[in-house]
C-alpha cells in the first residue's frame, strides 16, 4: 500500500511534539516515522499519547505491551525480554517506545508507529510501534516492540510525543497516510 | 539522592520557560502547562533515581519481579550451573538465585 506524506514536525529543545491536524477518516491507517529523536536528558524515556475528537489533553486510556531484543557493542551481552515497567493496563501515561536512552550526541531513537483506523467510532484503536535506540548502560542496541490499544470508541484526531523527563533536543516526526 | 522538591527546584532553575511544537509552530507553554511539565519531569527523575538505587543496592520494590528477571543469569548459564552443581555436589545455582531474590525483595 502506498504512503502519502502528510506533515513533518521537528524538535528543537521542545517539551513536546504535537500533531493536531491531518488525522481523520481520509486514511484507515497512519504511520509516524520517528527519526533521530535525541533527548536533552540522560537515561530518560520517549513516548506518545493521544487525544480523542472533542477531548481535552493527551490522556487517553491505553492497554499495551512492550518487549525488547538487545545486543551490545562489546559483543558480550544479548537479551530478549518483556519490560513490565513500560507497559500499561488501562493507564493514561505517555506510552513508552524507549527507556534509559543514551544521550551522547551521535545517539538517538528511530522507529515507526502505526495507528489503525483512528476515526472508527465502533472499535478501540490499535497501534504498533517498533524502533531502535542505544541503551545508556553498556552501549546496547535496544530494539523495542510496542503494541496496544486506545480504549475508546471515540475518534482519535491528535497525537503527542515527548520525553518522560527533559526536552526533545532534536529529531523529526514524519506523518504518512497509508492506502 | 535528591528529593522530589529538590528536583522541581533544580528543573525550574534550568528551564525558566519551555516551548512545544504544535503542527510545526513553536509555542511557549502556558503557566499551567509549564508547571505540569516541570512536575512530571521531576517525578520521572525522582522515580528513576529511586529505581536506579534499588537496582544497584537492592531493596524492597513493587517492581521486584522485573529487577529479578533482569538480574537472573540466562537460561543457558543456569543449566550449566545446575549441571556443574550436580557433578560437583555444589550449590552455585541455588545460591545465585537466592542472592537475587534476597537483593530485590518483594514488599512485605
Amino acid at each position: 500500500m502506498p504512503l502519502t506524506y502528510i506533515s513533518t514536525t521537528t524538535a528543537s529543545g521542545s517539551a513536546s511534539l504535537d500533531i493536531t491536524s491531518g488525522i481523520d477518516s481520509t486514511y484507515n491507517e497512519y504511520q509516524f516515522h520517528m527519526v533521530n529523536i535525541h533527548p536533552a536528558t540522560d537515561s530518560t524515556a520517549f513516548g506518545f499519547q493521544f487525544n480523542a475528537d472533542g477531548g481535552s489533553g493527551f490522556n487517553e486510556t491505553i492497554t499495551s505491551t512492550i518487549f525488547k531484543a538487545e545486543h551490545n557493542e562489546g559483543d558480550s551481552g544479548t537479551g530478549l525480554g518483556y519490560h513490565t515497567a513500560s507497559d500499561q493496563g488501562n493507564g493514561t501515561a505517555y506510552q513508552r517506545v524507549s527507556y534509559d536512552m543514551e544521550i551522547d550526541s551521535d545517539e538517538a531513537y528511530s522507529g515507526i508507529l502505526t495507528l489503525y483506523a483512528p476515526s472508527s467510532t465502533t472499535y478501540v484503536k490499535h497501534f504498533v510501534a517498533k524502533g531502535n535506540y542505544i541503551h545508556h548502560s553498556g552501549k546496547y542496541s535496544q530494539n523495542t516492540y510496542v503494541a496496544g490499544y486506545i480504549n475508546t470508541t471515540s475518534a482519535i484526531d491528535e497525537i503527542s510525543f515527548k520525553m518522560e523527563s527533559g526536552n526533545i533536543d532534536a529529531g523529526s516526526i514524519h506523518m504518512y497516510g497509508v492506502g | 539522592m535528591a528529593t522530589l522538591a529538590e528536583w522541581k527546584t533544580s528543573l525550574r532553575a534550568a528551564h525558566s520557560s519551555l516551548t512545544k511544537n504544535v503542527d510545526g509552530v513553536t509555542i511557549t507553554l502556558s503557566t499551567d502547562e509549564y508547571n505540569a511539565t516541570i512536575d512530571g519531569w521531576a517525578q520521572a527523575s525522582f522515580d528513576k533515581e529511586v529505581a536506579d538505587n534499588i537496582i544497584a543496592n537492592g531493596g524492597e520494590s513493587a517492581n521486584y519481579a522485573q529487577y529479578r528477571r533482569d538480574a537472573y543469569p540466562s537460561i543457558g548459564d543456569q543449566l550449566d550451573m545446575q549441571y556443574k552443581d550436580a557433578v560437583n555436589g555444589t550449590t552455585t545455582w541455588k545460591d545465585a538465585i537466592a542472592a537475587i531474590k534476597t537483593k530485590y525483595a518483594k514488599p512485605s
